[in-house]
This record gives C-alpha cells, structure tokens and sequence, in this order.
C-alpha cells in the first residue's frame, strides 16, 4: 500500500497553483493538510526561500519541495538544526522525468561528441540569473557539472555564454518556454527537448545514429509531478538527496551573470 | 533567344555545375538551354559539355566570345568570381549568376560594382535560399520581426555533400578527405574562414536582412568544431546573431534558421543543398498562433534561376546590387573577424 503522506504549501501561497495541481494528480500518494509533523512542505522558490525552507524542516516537516529556486544565499540551510534535511529541488527542465533516461544517451555520446548545446527559451521579463540556475541544473543532469562559465553577451534579451557548453537563453512571448539540448556526435547525435515544467506535454528525446533515429518512449508527466513522485519515493525508502549541494554549486556558477 | 530559350554558359565544370545547375536547368528545360561548358580541366569540361549537347572550352575568353551565350554562370572557385563576373559584364552578356560568394575581398565588391552600374549588367548571386519559396513567404508575412527581433540563430548540421550531390547527379571523380592539423592556430583560422565563406555564407545574406545595420559588428566567440564546422557569437544593430554548423558523418540534415522577438518568432527548415526536395518550410508564432508556409514544389536553386529568367525578359527587375555588395561586406566582416578572434587568446583553444 502507498503511503498517504501529508503534503502542505509552506509559504506565501506562491506555490499554491503548482501544489494544488499536481496534489489532484497523486491522491493515493499525499493529501492535503494544513502543516504535519513528517509531512512533505512544498515551497515557492521566489526571494528568501531558503528561510522558508528551514522554517519548514524546523516545524517538522519530513521533507521539503523547493519549486524554482531563485539563486540564493543557503546559509539559513546549514544550520545544525536543518542541516541534513531533506530537501528536493522542483526544477522546470531538470526535473522532467526524461532526464533520466537522457542522462544517460548523453554520457554515452559524450565519449564521442563534440560541444554540448543547451538552448532555452523563456518568458518576456523572467529573471536571467533565475533562467541560467535552471539551465546549469539541466547540463549536470544530463553531462555534468559546468563549473565554468564565461558570458558572452547579456541583455535584458537573454544571454549566451558558455566554455565546454554552448548556452543561451531567448526571451520571447511568441513561442512555449522550452529547453533544448543537443550533442552531436562523430555520426549522429542526440537532442532533448523539454517543455517548461508545468505541462505534461512530454519532452523529446530523440538518438539519431547510422542506423536512424531513435525516439524515447514519451512521458505526459511534468517536472513537477515528477519531483513529487521522487520526493515520495525518498520520504518512504530513506533516501537522501544531493539537491541542494549541487544546486549551490550551481549558484556559485551562475553567480557570474548577475556580477557580469 | 534560342528558340525562346535563354543560351547559359557555365564557367567551371566541377560538382556545384554538375550536381546543382545542370539538374536544375533540367527541371527548367522551356526556359533554358545550356550551350557552352567552360573548364580548366578540357576533359572535364567536354565530359560535362556532352551530357547537355554544349559546347566544351577552357577559357573564359572563348564562353564570353560565344555569341549564344546570353547569360555567363560563374561556378569556378571563390578566388575567379570577381575577375570572370567583371569579364562577363564587360562582354555585354544579358546577366550574370555568381555561385556565392560574389568576391573575395571589399575592393573586388566595389569593383564588380562599378562594372555591373556602367554596363547594367544585372547579377544574381547564387545564395540559393534567397529565392526559397518558404523564405519569400516568411518575409512577405513576418511583419516588424526585422526591426523588433533582438536574436537570431543560424544552425547548419549536414553530412558531407557526397551525400547529397551522388543523389543528384552522378561524378567521375572527387578529392579524397583531407586531415588539418587542428594543433596549428592558423589552421582553425582559416578552416573558420572558409566555414563562413563557403557555408554560413548561404544564410548571411538572410541574417543581414533581419539587421538594421551590421557596421558595429562584433565576434564575441569563435571556434572550429571537429571535423568541420564552425561556432560563432557576434553582435551587430543592437542584436544578437549566433552561428553554427558541423559537418559530421551523420545522414540527418538539419539547416535551420531562427529569429526571436519579445512576441514573434520565426523558425525556417531548409531543405538540404543540391537535391530538389522542395522548399523550406518557414513558421511564424505569436502567442498562441503558428502559421506555416511550404513546402513549395521547388527550391532556391529554381528559385534563382526562375528570377534570372524574369529579370532576363524584362519581367522582373533584377536584385538590388547595393544589397548583394552590403551581403559580401557582411560575410567578409563576420569571416575575418571570426578567423582573428580565434587567432587570439579568446578563440583559440581546440574543442574536446
């Protein structure tokens, strides 16, 4: 039997949409509940979240879901009180359940590729610094960590930069926000594209090599539906999450942008 | 006229007349006859001259002498096409093709210039995507994207043309592969050069209509990608303009042109070079809205030639010669500054 776990919005309310609908997706997983002691806290990852985030493990909660970190400071995470929580990072493109099976056509193609691409495209007038934290998580999820980076150009447009990846952000209304990765290899390649994290419209991962191109199986779930399955899968096996590490690390990363 | 036929000569014989304009000439055979093949190489030039029942030369003085010849296309090597469309001007022919790019170099820009405006020789350049049905119908719709774009990405994935010109045509012989040493900093130059040039060169023409003005151009990033391609980053009127292209082993053809604005963006799929599979397929998106057009029944090959035979009769005027001189002005500049950046400390380092 699947444990009923009790799921609450520990913030301002900024996650209230996202909770409320991925909560209607999972009934026999969570439930909602004004707060529960070893229950799951979901929190919106707008200014000052990390605050929100230690609050919520302070209060109890056996873990906690941060959608769409903001880069931050994560000193009120490394508190003796909070330290070790657990705590999932809720991520547009990252989280997207292709990305597992992704990850692991673009290790294989990186022995033979050449530059790794990641393109996305976002919303008029969403924060760069934002936008660029999501897309480092991506490249770690899929290759590896960037630990380098040097911006080419940035305006109020997007940005494009890189130093083993190529990477560019666009801003425009006129299309989906989407992400897309691409590895081209000595013969062919492979590519994923992801759709912004609220839509169960499936990402595309497609391999092409001499013998054509291969179409992964098509998932209709969103990141954050994703996020919440895996959070489940932690609170109820014990597992541990690196989430928050690398998502520091990628902050430190990213941090070039806003000094840039 | 021949017949009501326009006399085309050809001045170079090699894969690019072969494998493009003697099967397109075929598909336009009403309007068209060509009759009089030009090459350095006499075996290549009666083996080629043969097939379409023309006659064979090696100079471009006997092409230009032949009186049938009313229109010269120049397919020779990038470093003739200057000297051969000035010589094709001065003739007195009724047109001029020149395969991109027109010339090599500013100065030969301004000459050809100067010849085409006193002899009203009208030229077309060869940039084959130009004149794609799914192009003309994308700026015919695309509204402010020109003035109010604010990125624009050109990305080029092919196979080597073998691929592609053994489906369009069938050639004697080629040159075997060749291994640069990607070690040597003048190397990478060079092949990035020669990248822009003879690859992004087809789509330059395309990118500078969407710039108000590229004489702030500036290449950000440049670098040779493995075993050929090239990655560039530049700026020019207020915008950012990013180039890619890699030439692998891989038999998926990708040509793709993009251009973004805060509410509009523009996405063409181009048909790949030399075989005729129709035209590019272009699609506008608002918000909400995509609207699609193409693929057309033919390409920018047919394209060029169909506005070469208009310009020809009269029926349409021919492009603006100022334009074509602003497109080589701008493929040199972004080419030769590409090629020094990675001279420089910022570009040079191989790819993994």
């Amino acid at each position: 039997m699947t444990a009923w776990l009790p799921v609450f919005a520990a913030d301002d309310g900024s996650a209230g949409s996202v909770t409320a609908g991925v909560l209607a997706s999972l009934p026999l997983s969570y439930h909602d509940s004004d707060a529960a002691p070893g229950g799951v806290a979901v929190v919106g990852g707008s200014g000052g979240w990390p605050r929100r985030v230690a609050a919520a493990l302070r209060a109890g909660a056996g873990g906690v879901i941060v959608t769409a970190p903001e880069p931050a400071g994560l000193g009120p995470l490394r508190t003796p009180d909070v330290a070790g929580g657990l705590i999932v990072v809720d991520s547009a493109w990252s989280s997207n359940p292709v990305v597992v099976p992704a990850g692991t056509a673009f290790r294989s193609a990186a022995t033979t590729g050449s530059r790794l691409e990641c393109r996305v495209r976002v919303g008029v007038g969403r924060s760069l610094p934002a936008v660029l934290l999501n897309q480092l998580s991506l490249i770690r999820a899929l290759l590896a960590p960037a630990e380098e980076l040097r911006i080419l150009h940035r305006s109020a447009h997007g940005f494009a930069g890189g130093v083993a990846v190529d990477l560019s952000a666009t801003c425009t209304g006129a299309v989906p926000q989407r992400a897309d990765a691409r590895l081209l290899t000595a013969d062919g390649g492979v590519h994923v594209a992801i759709p912004d994290g609220a839509t169960a419209e499936p990402a595309l991962l497609t391999m092409t090599g001499p013998q054509g191109t291969l179409l992964a199986p098509t998932i209709y779930e969103s990141a954050h539906r994703a996020t919440w399955r895996r959070m489940h899968h932690l609170l109820t096996t014990g597992g541990r999450a690196t989430d928050i590490d690398d998502l520091e690390a990628d902050i430190a990363t990213a941090s070039i942008l806003a000094a840039g | 006229m021949l017949n009501g036929k326009i006399g085309v000569g050809f001045a170079g014989a090699g894969p690019v007349t072969q494998a493009i304009h003697l099967p397109t000439l075929a598909r336009l055979a009403a309007t068209f006859e060509v009759v009089h093949v030009s090459d350095v190489v006499a075996d290549v030039a009666t083996a080629v001259a043969s097939r379409v029942g023309a006659t064979p030369s090696t100079s471009i003085g006997a092409l230009l002498d032949d009186p049938r010849v009313e229109v010269v296309a120049v397919c020779s090597p990038h470093a003739f096409h200057a000297a051969q469309v000035i010589a094709a001007c001065r003739a007195g022919k009724k047109a001029v093709l020149c395969e991109k790019p027109l010339a090599m170099s500013g100065p030969e820009a301004t000459e050809i210039a100067a010849v085409s405006a006193e002899t009203g020789v009208p030229i077309i350049v060869g940039a084959m995507h130009m004149f794609d049905p799914g192009w003309l119908a994308a700026a015919e719709h695309w509204g402010d994207l020109p003035a109010a774009n604010h990125t624009i990405r050109s990305s080029v994935v092919l196979p080597p043309n073998a691929r592609f010109e053994d489906l369009a045509t069938e050639l004697p012989a080629r040159p075997g592969p060749t291994a640069p040493d990607l070690g040597d900093v003048e190397v990478r130059a060079r092949m990035v050069h020669a990248g822009v040039m003879g690859l992004a060169i087809h789509d330059l023409p395309l990118v500078r209509s969407l710039l108000p003005r590229f004489d702030d151009l500036r290449v950000l990033s440049a670098h040779v990608l493995r075993p050929f391609g090239y990655q560039i980053v530049c700026t020019a009127g207020g915008k950012l303009v990013e180039l890619h292209a890699a030439m692998t082993a891989t038999w998926h053809p990708e040509w793709t042109l993009e251009a973004f604005s805060d509410d509009r963006a523009l996405r063409i799929e181009f048909t790949p070079s030399y075989v005729h599979a129709g035209s590019a397929t272009a699609a506008i998106s608002t918000a909400g809205r995509t609207r699609t057009f193409g693929p057309a029944d033919h390409n920018g090959y047919e394209g060029e030639w169909l506005r070469l035979g208009a310009v020809v009769r009269g029926e349409q005027a021919a492009p603006d010669l100022a334009a074509l001189i602003d497109d080589l002005t701008f493929a040199i500049a972004v080419a030769d500054e590409a090629a020094q950046l990675v001279r420089s400390a910022h570009g040079a380092e191989v790819p993994a």
